[in-house]
């Protein structure tokens, strides 16, 4: 039986749902701006309608709930192109860097300082006994040396940084899955409760949208509003329910790699900052690595070559003393496998000739190689040769002519004297490790411009032949397995790592554009228009006035009731 | 489709920074006036100038190595002349002496030709910059020494027992070596030694031994023919030196060219680009105020 009290209370509940709707307004155009904040409705529903004789009667509104705007496919495709882009930034990130640390092109990067070298060499070619001119030589190839070490501690330095970064941002999930847990905590109590926790499901997207950009995830929402957390690409599941599992890196000495686990357990992330950075970090072929060993080769190849025809040629000036640069690991061990760089060539021999003061020849010898040879047979041959002292300490041999009289090298068949780094133009054999031979700063004369005679040792002062033949390196086609120069071969070097920057950024914008469109079409769902909001406001008011107009009916009519039939 | 305040904001905002970006990158180009500054920024370009630029420095170096060369070869023509000039005077005296009306007064020729020898042999150890012209490589050392007898006159000339013939070379081009000095024994021992023939000559109008003086001179004679050989050979070699170091420069412009149309930017496009990046700039900027503006706010009551 209907009553003017039912109609009272259909207009309370009507001011009840219109107020709540306006609070939820007033709300979405607070959290307007609010990063990861869904817009919100009031679900209204008729309420159970009175039945009455002759028909049904509507009994006001009842508020179901109040709901969270949101696409959870648009969720998941996010999580996917998110994880992308942010790897290959990182990715972008570690190209460009390189790109940078070369420095091309310019007037003091790399190729200058390798084709200042030839030009001063070239001048050694022109003027051979110029004192002058071979201390230029030898100071464009400190400059080179200098610039080698350089790049190669730079890029060391940006192994390191990507190291610590790593170890920061697999922190940094950490934090993110430990947060996610302790949501999951409080999102389990309110749905228990019947309840929809938006304003923690919002804030469990925007740490899923957080991880994602670090580590690559994808996710399954369950029942009770949780979600189950899972590396993408299978590897393996990071959170689940309040259970959050810890990752961590190390690193493998025998790969060089520096790796991220899951719970102890090495494995791959697919996607993701994090990912983006182990590839920089580890890609053998790729990366720092890559402009690493393109730097060591570039480095190693033609400091040989000048050795080899540094040991070879020789100078007006003689020797009195010298200490071979590359130590072995043991005198008493075969040469072939004492740890030298490049091993000599057995069976061989090689000349020495001793001078008296007035320059003629004194003395003559041949020292001679088998695969036995060890470095203190070597020392043996040399002692006493022409009044020679030679030693052998910590894996160097020294020696030394009396005063008065110098030596000097010659008809090397075993390019042993190369080998030891007896009279070597460069030391070390990484970009890391190459110098100039300090001896040869020492006495600059001895740089080699010119070829002893076979039969005597003397060079004449202006043979630049040897000159001529470190000048030829530059044309020669001794890399890439003997196609490339070393100017080709480092212009190639240069083009990779800037196409690879190139690709890289073109691709960061691409997938930027695909994460850009999700976000539009997420903002679209789930974005709040103050235009809109406005206009639900004045609806919302409308219907309150109306609501508490239809209260002061039923107030009139309830006074009509009361004071003009009960007199 | 619903359009969300959010949405315009992030719009006009990404609008403004593309904008700007394209902007910065005109005006790093014209900052250095390079289109390349990084090899990213066109990758076989860069690749380009690495190599046009190696090419330019090798080419300098062998434009100076060309010039050294050069100046060598010059100053060893200036002494071949001379011995060609002392060459000639003797094959005079010789015919001078060797007519029979000069009996008994060839003491003077002698005493001339003897004079020419030692002028021969000074120039012989000529030297430039410190550096003995006919040594070979062994240009330290004095290429010849003469044993004098008691009166001072040179008796005999022995080359450096350590060679006179050795060759120096230039690099002049990409696998192009030329060599710039002249084997001391082509000029004075090839098929006649200078010295010797002097000396005989000298010897013979000293003994009046007419027969002598005649097979002398005509030693000397071939002396100068072998003398106006080598002459002409390092003329030669100047002038091949000269068209190569022409070739060099055009390469050296040519590369420099193919560097500054790879490398450099086309400072007017980029103005004109410029322009029209500043354009968009603004627009997007006024585009972005107009539509951050309108809001129903402003139209409700």
């Amino acid at each position: 039986m209907s009553s003017l009290f039912g109609t009272l209370w259909t207009a309370k509940s009507a001011l009840f749902a219109n107020q709540l709707s306006l609070q939820t307004a007033s709300n979405n155009v607070a959290n307007a701006g609010t990063k990861g904040y869904s817009r919100q409705r009031v679900d209204l529903a008729e309420s159970v309608p009175e039945t009455l004789p002759f028909c049904q009667v509507g009994t006001g509104v009842t508020v179901d709930g109040v709901r969270r705007i949101r696409d959870q496919f648009l969720d998941q495709q996010y999580l996917r192109a998110e994880r992308s882009l942010a790897e290959t930034e990182a990715q972008h990130d570690t190209w460009a860097q390189i790109e940078a640390i070369l420095g091309e092109p310019s007037d003091t990067g790399l190729q200058a300082d390798m084709d200042r070298l030839f030009a001063s060499l070239q001048d050694l070619a022109s003027y051979p006994t110029d004192l002058t001119t071979k201390r230029t030589v030898l100071e464009e190839a400190q400059v080179l040396t200098g610039n080698f070490n350089r790049l190669d501690a730079d890029l060391d330095a940006l192994t390191r940084n990507l190291e610590s970064e790593i170890r920061a941002r697999v922190e940094e999930a950490n934090g993110i899955l430990q947060e996610l847990a302790d949501l999951h905590r409080q999102i389990q109590v309110v749905t228990a409760s019947g309840q929809s926790p938006n304003a923690l499901l919002d804030q469990r997207d925007l740490l899923l949208d957080n991880l994602t950009a670090l580590i690559g995830v994808t996710r399954f929402i369950r029942e009770d509003g949780t979600v189950v957390v899972t590396l993408a690409g299978g590897g393996g599941v990071i959170l689940e329910g309040v259970n959050a599992a810890t990752l961590g890196t190390q690193y493998a000495a025998a790969t060089d790699s520096y790796d991220f686990t899951l719970n102890g357990i090495v494995v791959t992330p697919a996607g993701g900052k994090i990912s983006g950075l182990l590839d920089s970090r580890n890609d053998p072929t790729g990366y720092v690595k890559y402009a690493r060993t393109q730097l060591d080769t570039l480095a190693a190849t033609p400091a040989a070559e000048f050795n080899r025809i540094q040991a070879a040629g020789s100078s007006a000036a003689g020797m009195q003393t010298i200490t071979s640069q590359n130590a072995v690991s043991d005198p008493a061990l075969a040469l072939g496998s004492a740890g030298l760089p490049v091993p000599p060539t057995v069976p061989g021999s090689f000349s020495v000739f001793v001078y008296d003061a007035t320059g003629a020849v004194s003395a003559s010898g041949t020292v001679s190689l088998t695969a036995a040879t060890t470095l203190a047979d070597v020392a043996s041959q040399l002692n006493g040769l022409g009044g020679l002292t030679a030693s052998v300490t910590g894996g160097q041999l020294s020696l030394s002519a009396p005063a008065g009289s110098s030596f000097r090298f010659g008809n090397d068949t075993s390019q042993a004297l190369a080998a030891l780094g007896l009279n070597a133009f460069f030391t070390g054999s990484t970009a890391r490790t190459l110098a100039v031979n300090p001896e040869l700063l020492a006495r600059p004369e001895l740089l080699a411009a010119g070829y002893p005679d076979p039969a005597t040792g003397i060079v004449g002062g202006a043979d630049n032949r040897a000159a001529l033949d470190m000048v030829a390196i530059r044309e020669a086609k001794l890399l890439n397995g003997g196609t490339a120069t070393l100017q080709e071969f480092y212009a190639a070097t240069v083009g990779v790592v800037g196409a690879r920057t190139a690709a890289t950024a073109n691709q960061a914008e691409s997938q930027d554009l695909v994460v850009k469109t999700i976000q539009n079409q997420r903002e679209m769902i789930s974005g709040v228009s103050i235009d809109e909001e406005m206009t639900d406001l004045v609806r919302f008011q409308r219907a309150f006035e109306a609501s508490s107009r239809v209260i002061r009916v039923v107030d009139e009519l309830l006074s009509t009731v009361v004071n003009e039939l009960i007199v | 489709m619903r359009i969300t305040n959010n949405m315009i904001a992030d719009q006009v905002l990404s609008a403004i920074m593309g904008s700007r970006n394209r902007l910065t990158k005109i005006q790093e180009q014209l900052a250095t006036t390079k289109r390349i500054n990084r090899p990213s920024d066109d990758p076989v370009g860069s690749n380009l100038v690495l190599q046009f630029s190696a090419a330019k420095a090798a080419l300098d170096a062998f434009q100076r190595a060309t010039d050294a060369g050069q100046e060598f070869l010059r100053a060893t023509a200036t002494p071949l002349d001379q011995i060609a000039e002392v060459l000639v005077r003797a094959k005079e005296v010789g015919l001078q002496g060797s007519s029979d009306t000069m009996q008994g007064a060839r003491g003077a020729l002698a005493a001339e030709v003897n004079q020419l020898l030692e002028e021969l042999f000074s120039q012989g150890n000529a030297r430039f910059a410190d550096r003995y012209l006919f040594g070979g490589t062994q240009t330290a050392a004095a290429p010849f020494s003469a044993t004098r007898d008691a009166a001072g006159q040179i008796t005999a000339v022995t080359a450096n027992p350590l060679g006179t013939d050795a060759a120096v070379e230039a690099a002049v081009a990409d696998g192009v070596r030329v060599r710039t000095n002249v084997a001391g024994s082509s000029v004075f021992s090839g098929t006649v030694n200078l010295f010797n023939s002097l000396i005989a000559l000298r010897d013979a109008l000293a003994a009046e031994d007419t027969a002598a003086i005649v097979s002398a001179t005509s030693a000397v004679d071939r002396g100068v023919a072998q003398v106006t050989e080598v002459s002409g050979a390092v003329g030669t070699i100047i002038r091949r030196l000269d068209a190569i170091r022409s070739r060099n420069q055009k390469d050296l412009t040519r590369f420099e060219y193919l560097r500054s149309s790879v490398q450099d930017a086309d400072i007017a496009e980029l103005y004109v680009e410029l322009q029209k990046r500043e354009q968009a700039l603004e627009a997007s900027l006024a585009a972005g105020a107009r539509a951050l503006q309108p809001s129903l706010l402003d139209f409700l009551a």
